[in-house]
């Protein structure tokens, strides 16, 4: 059971949690990406490039903020087919706003 | 404000910003391109940990 040190680590600003990742090989298969980044935590959501200029390239929305930076953290420079994947988080203009309390 | 911590969302607590608030698609839809790019689906054997 690995004991992840959630509460008190402090996130830099930049981590979030959709990943934009690079240099994916063309061939890669939906089950490959879950199976890839499915084993960090529970995936919120996954967009794959299909179109010319957006292939190889894919965004990966985690649940937990803390599960993205872990595969940011072990994922840049994974090899896949070959090829080094590049995993950078997406910096994204509309962050969610938490309702008022 | 103590009392209200275990009164926050279970997302947000022991995080003081907003940066775990779960993401509807919507919000999704709004972050994220969608020309070129498809939503793909978790396979069957797919469990989330």
């Amino acid at each position: 059971m690995n004991i992840r040190k959630r509460a008190n680590t402090k996130l830099r600003p930049e981590v979030n949690r959709i990943i934009f990742v690079r240099n994916l090989p063309f061939k890669t298969t939906s089950e490959e990406l879950f199976e890839i980044f499915g084993r960090y935590g529970p995936i919120r959501q996954i967009r794959k490039g299909v179109a010319g200029k957006t292939k190889g390239t894919a965004f990966v929305v985690y649940e937990d903020i803390y599960d993205a930076k872990n595969a940011v953290d072990h994922l840049s420079g994974f090899n896949v087919g070959g090829k080094y994947l590049t995993c950078l988080y997406y910096k994204h203009k509309t962050q969610p706003k938490a309702g008022g309390i | 404000n103590e009392v209200l911590s275990n009164s926050l969302p279970y997302w947000s607590r022991g995080m003081k910003d907003d940066r775990n608030t779960p993401l509807t698609d919507e919000d999704l839809d709004k972050i994220l391109p969608k020309d070129g790019y498809e939503i793909i689906n978790p396979p069957e054997s797919y469990r989330p940990i």
